[in-house]
């Protein structure tokens, strides 16, 4: 019932596998994927196609573990199955996989006899689930049934004994297990609600579900039973009901972790003194800086970075040599970190997940020398940050200009939303001048038919960049007045651009709450009609937890709106009053965080050469300092 | 005599006196204290996109097997034996992941590095010679490369594959990419931090004249190899000791 099963090291080496069936190596590389792009995964489960996937890491050894199957199958027991398999495998080889002594170049084999092992756990795991199925249909249906049940009952009675014993036992030690057993715990949870919502929709399917048959096995003959799928599915209820107590009792500690983080800083726990520093811009960034230093070492980079090395590093304790990091020696650095995020603007909520994910790389790793725990957690922080900001698709956008004219000869457009007075006028006439510095033809489309002055702004605009370009640039304003249909108004502005041969079209649209649903209708078939390049949108930097607000809901009224298949999001973030903001960066990490796009430009002023690229490096440093 | 065991004392007090006050005041890199000031530059990195064969290829360093791999999710970093002859050179191999949101990582490893294996797909070059471009042309114009003229080696992996290319051709059709995007890409706007140094303005090669490898301070070499070793199929490995004695001349 499983189709694959591998264990690999965190850099990708596969140390031992078993196939039951092939299965491309897509769905891996796309779970992987998701697990280095999501700082925060919800549950241990991931689908991909018809395929689904448990998994575990062990942070300590480097390790994952990933179990593959048909989604379609709902098998419930490969969360305990992977658990197993990680706790046996880590407990069997623990000294060889601490020497890294995987493989043995004699016999060209790995050290690892696993097979035995495997099949045992698999096997067991599976009666296990068997049983409990077999329970709730209370009538077996035939002998053959209800001897396999009585075969099973003593079998899985114990697995599920030595399943408990091994989480008691874990959660008395101070291991890694401890916390990662809460994890999966905890998902374990969550994963049966998502099931019930699996469930229900499956009915559906189920009369598909007869055609797989050589597949399922054993497990058929219930899922076959309408009364066993309702009976289950009631249990299935019940356990989503208790879950919900447990988010409540969760979202509560949540609170008062908020609370202390809030008193803590009012009762001025952190005075001059307890303030984290960090080493200035320049001597870190981006590892640009010529080191002249011939002996300087990689590892030591984290340390050379200030904050475990400066004041702060007094607050927290020293950790001895060896130890094994848990949840709760995490806990209080971790929330003093999304305190300090917090108040660098950065959403609460986006801080909080950060947290989370810094949390759930660092549980589990061995402390090497004597370290202090901000020595861990900084360079870990320094990277989660900088991999959300680092954008997944190339900004390049003069190189996207000649892309979209070479290949298919027409102008390329871009569409600038927003609420409103965030600075979308301006930052587009900023654009535009760096575009006409570059010798491209610019047409301005106005279809802010709204405001009143809307279109008189962008006239002054144009009439202001043809004096202050190059004498032979090219820039238009395509203007219908007001109270038009906007959507018509660009469509006539890009055909207009197409045949005179413009390169670039920028549509200025109006302002419009995210709440406001006929304005976002409007835009959304603005988008669908024209399908620009290019949908960015301009927020300010001042904005704090609001913006979490305006992006899902833009994004949400695009998909809504929008005809089925052509959906679109925003595609791009332009940061505007970047000037006025000192080093309280942190829209700048939640705008990343929430859409998954790059910010394309931040504005830094009023005129014309005010626009900037954005340098990764030096917006990780701004979170960081205090 | 007296005076003398006195002065000993009193300096040696100091000096320890001196570095508990640095250590603890300025942190001073400690490593350059207790022996990191003797270790050699010995860095040698791996980059390139995803699923290219870099961790094979770092896995065929370490354990002389081509060894079956997935997605890398972290860094794969150790210091490694290479032998070749009867020569043997300890080489820091370093294999990043390719995945978008970890690449930047290498730029941590650029101040021991002296030599930058480049791994291609062969096979796929057609479908994404543009992004191949693209990281590489970050890495020649990140500083260090370019002023240490860290020495490149592009490795033309999968060559076994039926429909991979030759070096040859995989040479032009990203001389051609890094010439457009060498004109895009200086014209981008500085950065909202620019402090006026001339860092973001590295310019491969020379002005007005169409990019070649030939003109960039670095050199370049070209590697064509194979690592495969599946069951169903022969193995077929080449280029492999090119590969060694490439890593060797940096070393030496
Ligand atoms: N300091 C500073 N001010 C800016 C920046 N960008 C825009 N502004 C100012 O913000 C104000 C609003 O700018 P507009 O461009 O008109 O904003 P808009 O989003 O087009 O406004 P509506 O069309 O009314 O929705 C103007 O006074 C701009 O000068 C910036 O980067 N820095
Ligand atoms: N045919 C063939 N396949 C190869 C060769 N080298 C590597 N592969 C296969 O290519 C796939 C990817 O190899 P990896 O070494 O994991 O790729 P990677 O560059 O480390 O990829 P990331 O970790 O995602 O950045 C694996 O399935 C390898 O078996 C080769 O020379 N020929
Ligand atoms: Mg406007
Ligand atoms: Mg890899």
């Amino acid at each position: 019932m499983l189709d694959y099963f591998v264990i690999a090291t965190q850099g990708g080496i596969i140390l031992w596998s078993k196939a039951f069936v092939t299965i491309p190596d897509l769905p891996i590389s796309k779970l992987i994927n998701s697990l280095i792009e999501t700082t925060s995964i919800e549950n241990q489960r991931f689908s991909y196609n018809s395929y689904q996937m448990n998994w575990a890491v062990s942070n300590e050894l480097g390790l994952i573990f990933i179990a593959v199957y048909q989604k379609i199958l709902q098998l419930t027991y490969i969360d305990d199955l992977v658990y197993s398999v990680k706790k046996k495998f880590v407990g069997d080889y623990k000294t060889l996989l601490v020497n890294k002594d995987f493989f043995d170049k004699k016999t060209q084999k790995a050290n690892f006899d696993f097979e035995p092992s495997f099949t045992k756990l698999y096997k067991s795991a599976e009666q296990t689930d068997l049983v409990s199925k077999t329970y709730k249909a209370e009538k077996p249906r035939n002998f053959e049934d209800s001897k396999k049940f009585q075969k099973t009952l003593v079998g899985s009675k114990q697995a599920i004994k030595d399943l408990t014993s091994q989480k008691n036992d874990s959660s008395a030690t101070n291991s890694e297990f401890d916390s990662d057993d809460m994890a999966i715990l905890k998902t374990r949870k969550k994963g049966i609600q998502m099931r019930t919502f699996e469930n229900k929709k499956s009915k559906k399917t189920n009369s598909n579900n007869t055609d797989n048959t050589e597949k399922k096995g054993k497990s058929k003959r219930i899922w076959d039973d309408g009364t066993v799928n309702k009976e289950y599915m009631k249990d299935l209820d019940f356990s989503s009901s208790k879950n919900k107590e447990n988010t409540t009792e969760n979202e509560k500690t949540d609170m008062v972790d908020v609370d202390q983080l809030v008193d803590q800083h009012s009762l001025g726990v952190r005075g001059s003194d307890g303030v984290y520093q960090v080493a200035s811009i320049g001597s870190t960034e981006d590892g640009n800086e010529i080191s002249s230093d011939d002996n300087l070492d990689v590892k030591d980079k984290s340390s050379n970075t200030g904050w475990g090395a400066t004041r702060i590093g007094n607050f927290f304790k020293t950790l001895a040599n060896g130890k094994v990091l848990t949840s709760s020696d995490l806990n209080e650095p971790i929330a003093k970190m999304c305190e300090h995020l917090i108040n660098k603007n950065v959403a609460a909520n986006i801080a909080r997940s950060i947290g989370e994910s810094v949390k759930k790389e660092l549980v589990g790793v061995k402390v090497g020398g004597m370290q202090k725990i901000s020595s861990l957690i900084y360079p870990a922080m320094e990277n989660t940050l900088r991999r959300i900001l680092t954008p997944s698709t190339s900004t390049d956008m003069l190189r996207d200009i000649q892309q979209v004219h070479k290949k298919e000869n027409r102008p390329y457009t871009l569409v600038f939303v927003g609420v409103n007075g965030v600075g979308k006028s301006t930052n587009l006439s900023k654009v535009c001048f760096w575009l006409l510095q570059n010798n491209l033809r610019v047409l301005i489309a106005a279809c802010d038919t709204f405001r009143s002055g809307a279109v008189e702004q962008l006239r002054v605009h144009v009439r202001n960049l043809r004096a202050l370009s190059p004498d032979d640039c090219k820039v238009d304003l395509f203007e219908r007045g007001y109270g038009k249909d906007s959507a018509t108004i660009a469509k006539e502005a890009i055909n207009y651009g197409e045949t005179n041969g413009y390169d670039v079209v920028l549509i200025d649209t109006a302002g419009r709450m995210q709440d406001n649903e006929p304005l976002m209708r409007a835009l959304s078939k603005l988008v669908s009609v024209n399908k620009p390049d290019k949908i960015v949108f301009v927020g300010e930097a001042l904005v704090g937890n609001e913006a979490v607000q305006q992006l899902t809901k833009f994004n949400q009224a695009l998909l809504n709106y929008s005809p089925p298949n052509e959906s679109r999001v925003i595609d791009g973030i332009i940061l505007s009053k970047f000037d006025t903001i000192d080093d309280k960066v942190g829209a700048a990490l939640t705008m990343t965080h929430v859409t998954g796009k790059p910010i394309l430009f931040v504005g830094t002023g009023q005129t014309y050469t005010d626009l900037k690229g954005i340098k990764i490096s030096s917006i990780v440093q701004s979170l960081l300092k205090d | 005599m007296n005076y003398f065991e006195i002065f000993i004392w009193v300096l040696s007090f100091a000096i320890v006196a001196f570095l508990l006050f640095t250590v603890l005041n300025h942190r001073v890199d400690l490593s350059f204290v207790f022996g990191g000031a003797g270790k050699k530059k010995n860095g040698i990195l791996i980059l390139g996109l995803p699923d290219s064969g870099k961790t094979t290829i770092w896995a065929w360093f370490r354990y002389t097997l081509v060894l079956p791999t997935q997605t890398s999710m972290k860094v794969n970093e150790e210091e490694i034996p290479v032998h070749l002859m009867d020569k043997t050179v300890n080489v820091f191999l370093t294999d990043i992941p390719g995945n978008i949101k970890l690449r930047h990582q290498f730029i941590q490893y650029l101040p021991i590095c002296k030599g930058i294996m480049f791994v291609v797909d062969s096979s796929k070059i057609d479908e994404n010679y543009q992004e191949v471009s693209e990281y590489l042309y970050d890495v020649l114009t990140s500083t260090q490369v370019f002023e240490q003229k860290i020495p490149i080696a592009i490795i033309c992996n999968k060559r076994d594959d039926e429909k991979s290319i030759k070096g040859t051709e995989i040479k032009l059709k990203i001389e051609d990419e890094l010439n457009h995007l060498r004109s895009t890409r200086t014209l981008a706007l500085d950065s909202h931090d620019d402090n006026g140094s001339y860092k973001d303005d590295i310019y491969l090669g020379i002005q007005d004249e169409k990019f070649e490898f030939l003109h960039i301070p670095n050199q370049v070499a070209f590697i064509e190899t194979s690592f495969q070793s599946s069951l169903d199929k022969s193995p077929v490995l080449i280029g492999h000791s090119e590969l060694s004695s490439w890593v060797i001349d940096r070393l030496e």
